[in-house]
């Protein structure tokens, strides 16, 4: 994959699980996420299709859309939508689910099951952003939005395409003992929500970040920070911040024990923020252009899964950005919706 | 170029590729049952596709099993059943693992569970994982999710792997079980036919549903293994094309012409002119909307000119997440063997679509060939393949 790199960003946005936008909004979250109601930010859209959207269908339409907003330039109507989820339409499925199994199937509603296909919001997001390309629904557990990376990039590289809007969201369906029958928690982690979006590219102009690392790892039965060291320190340039990622499959022993190869190392614990859940990496990721910073900062985001792999994804956060994107508010108020 | 070097597959007529082919040889669809573990109280009303019921319980076991199977067969059939896997990748295009759910929960109930949990089973992620602990494989792992275009979309994703030499070669698998869920959903749209799929046909009043697991293995042709005398002969995969159509979120755009561009689009992908392709396996639904839709489309590329179509889903039923992978093996399967196969269910031309689809057994030339997949959420995907 190092061949394809780097890819460039242009855009990102993300929404966690108090509806927070933006740097400014976002807060530590107490418990489970709990699925907040969503209809305000929703306003923006006058598509009347979308008066039925899910939760999840809204988180991601929500936080793509911001992503869409703050482009420099209109979005590119050929790009690709590369979205990826753990888990799809956890919450509507789950009812239906249940309804069907107890007989009531006959008079369910069609929209009911139209929502519980994943393809279902992949075809809202396509239809607000005004994308006519390809639209790639990728799951692959903890590693869906890396999965999604790596195929945009791949397809941006091979020239298929010029430029490319990847998400992830992931909705929490309580009570929590029923959402982990579907995702393995530990007991102090807090089942979480969101949705992240960056829309990337080949060109370095007009660039908010880069994408310098995206590489998986089979068969790893211990994580340790001279193998980290050896991947990342060769993209560490001088006079840059370097800052790690956890992902949720990581315990504090491993997170710990990573800090180590680079002294000026910070951790930063994204998933306060937003809980646990396969596509945390995408709020994660795309939220670290909130952040106002004087330099660019390099971030590497490292997560495994129960099955001895390991995905590093690694992003240069650069220090020329638009306002909005360091304002730690969002940009929901300053521009027009896109489908006006 | 690439090539399809192994085929497996699973369907309603037997574990195998020769079993699927001598199904679609006999010309008529498997005979099969409602499963009695369906909680379908319309099931009098519609017609299914299904697996054995006596043989197959739905477990997550029992479906990671059915999937081994034919993943096993395509790697025996590419002559790498004994080959190291560690530069293979595993694409597996699913809508889910539903079935599985519902047997859990069945399982509960008998328990005595009163109140199992809905749906209590990993993302559709996890099977692929296991697979490929199973496969000792170490290459990248994708389960790709776009309702009835997953599989062709697997195999899309994976031709890009392959051609960007992050990968040797791909396992692209497509699997699709018979749920209740999905069954009462595609009711509740009014979409299903009480007599099964008549593609194309006047008559045509909707869709029968089936399940059916696929699996090819996908290489370059200069790595493959030539499962021919000269490597240079056999089945290639030319170009492909995938958009999103916005139209609507069921149904194609009426006037066809979304299909036209992903059909012109894979094409060009391919390098090849409408003019040498020598025969379409088309979507053929059997629904008035998107078979109308299809028939223009073709209509406008072809220009009056266009070769013989087909539909396969008047023997295997929709197969929605493995239609791609299970169609593509058995219409090749055919043509390999000296045939295009009969449009099953089709028995009287529709005065607005003007054409029929090939209403008895024709008998097949080399060259190239125009494979059709639509899928919910406007995901559509065409293919080009060309059998040497």
């Amino acid at each position: 994959m190092s061949d394809s790199l780097p890819v460039y960003i242009y855009s990102a946005a993300a929404l966690g699980p108090h509806g927070d936008l933006s740097s400014g909004e976002r807060a530590p979250i107490r418990g489970d996420a709990q699925n907040v109601d969503l209809s305000d930010l929703m306003d923006r859209f006058n598509t009347p299709e979308l008066r039925r959207a899910s939760h999840f269908s809204q988180l991601s339409l929500i936080s793509a859309s911001e992503a869409i907003r703050r482009l420099d330039s209109p979005i590119d109507e050929t790009a690709p939508l590369y979205f990826s989820t753990g888990l799809g339409e956890e919450l509507g499925t789950s009812a239906l689910f249940e309804d069907v199994m107890q007989g009531r199937g006959e008079s369910s509603s069609p929209f009911a099951f139209v929502n519980s296909v994943n393809n279902t919001t992949a075809f809202f997001l396509s239809k607000i952003a005004g994308l006519s390309g390809q639209s790639l629904i990728i799951s692959q557990e903890e590693f869906s939005f890396e999965c999604a990376l790596r195929s945009a990039c791949g397809d941006i590289s091979l020239g298929e395409s010029c430029h490319a809007l990847v998400g992830g969201t992931d909705e929490v369906s309580l009570p929590r003992a029923d959402h982990l029958t579907r995702i393995d928690l530990r007991e102090d982690q807090p089942a979480g929500e969101g949705s992240g979006w960056l829309y990337l590219g080949k060109e370095r102009a007009k660039a908010i970040g880069e994408i310098v690392i995206l590489e998986e790892f089979t068969k790893v039965d211990c994580i340790s920070s001279d193998m980290i060291g050896a991947i990342i320190k060769p993209c560490i340039s001088k006079k840059e911040k370097v800052r790690l990622l956890p992902g949720f499959r990581l315990t504090p022993e491993e997170i710990s024990a990573l800090g180590h190869f680079y002294p000026q190392l910070d951790v930063m614990d994204y998933l306060k923020l937003c809980g646990c859940f396969h596509t945390a990496s995408a709020f994660g990721l795309a939220s670290i252009f909130d952040k106002a910073e004087e330099e660019p900062v390099l971030y590497f985001h490292v997560n495994r899964n129960a099955y001895g792999r390991l995905f590093i994804v690694g992003i240069r956060v650069f220090d020329e950005r638009p306002e909005f994107f360091k304002a730690g508010r969002s940009s929901a108020h300053l521009l027009p919706s896109p489908d006006k | 170029m690439l090539k399809i070097t192994g085929v497996g597959a699973v369907t309603p007529y037997g574990v195998g590729k020769e079993a699927l082919f001598q199904g679609i040889k006999s010309g008529m669809p498997p005979s099969s049952s409602i499963p009695s573990l369906f909680n379908l109280p319309f099931s009098d009303k519609i017609k299914l596709a299904s697996f054995d019921s006596a043989t197959f319980d739905r477990k997550a076991s029992s479906i990671d099993g059915l999937i081994l199977k034919a993943v096993e067969e395509a790697l025996h059939n590419a002559g790498l059943e004994n080959d190291s896997l560690d530069d293979t990748a595993l694409l597996v295009g699913a809508t889910g693992y539903v079935a599985a759910a519902e047997a859990k929960y069945l399982e509960e109930i008998k328990k005595g569970d009163p109140r199992p949990v809905p749906l209590a089973i990993a993302g559709p992620g996890d099977t692929s994982a296991v697979l490929a602990e199973k496969l000792a494989l170490e290459g990248p792992l994708m389960t790709v999710s776009t309702a009835c275009t997953s599989g062709a979309n697997a195999l899309v994703a994976a031709e890009r792997m392959i051609r960007l030499g992050e990968v040797r070669r791909a396992i692209v698998v497509g699997v699709e079980l018979l749920n209740s869920l999905t069954i009462s959903g595609f009711n509740s749209l009014m979409l299903l036919s009480p007599g099964g799929c008549r593609p194309f046909d006047a008559e045509r009043d909707g869709i029968h549903l089936g399940e059916a697991i696929g699996a090819v293995i996908l290489e370059r042709a200069e790595t493959g293994k030539p499962h021919t005398d000269e490597g240079k002969k056999g089945l290639f995969l030319c170009g492909l094309s995938s958009i999103c159509d916005t139209h609507n979120v069921i149904s194609l755009n009426p006037d066809g012409s979304s299909l036209l561009r992903v059909m012109k689009g894979a094409l060009l992908a391919a390098g090849v002119s409408a003019g040498e392709i020598k025969g379409i396996k088309a979507h053929g639904i059997g629904s008035k909307d998107n078979d109308s839709a299809e028939a223009k489309a073709m209509k406008m590329l072809f220009k009056g000119e266009a070769p013989p179509f087909t539909s396969l889903k008047g023997y295997l039923g929709h197969t929605l997440a493995a239609s791609a992978l299970v169609e593509t093996i058995a219409f090749f399967q055919c043509v390999e063997k000296g045939f295009l196969p009969a449009a099953s269910g089709f028995s009287t031309e529709d005065p607005e679509i003007g054409r029929s689809p090939i209403e008895k057994q024709l008998p097949s030339i080399k060259g190239y060939f125009l494979l059709n997949y639509l899928g919910f959420g406007g995901s559509n995907t065409s293919m080009v393949l060309k059998y040497v």
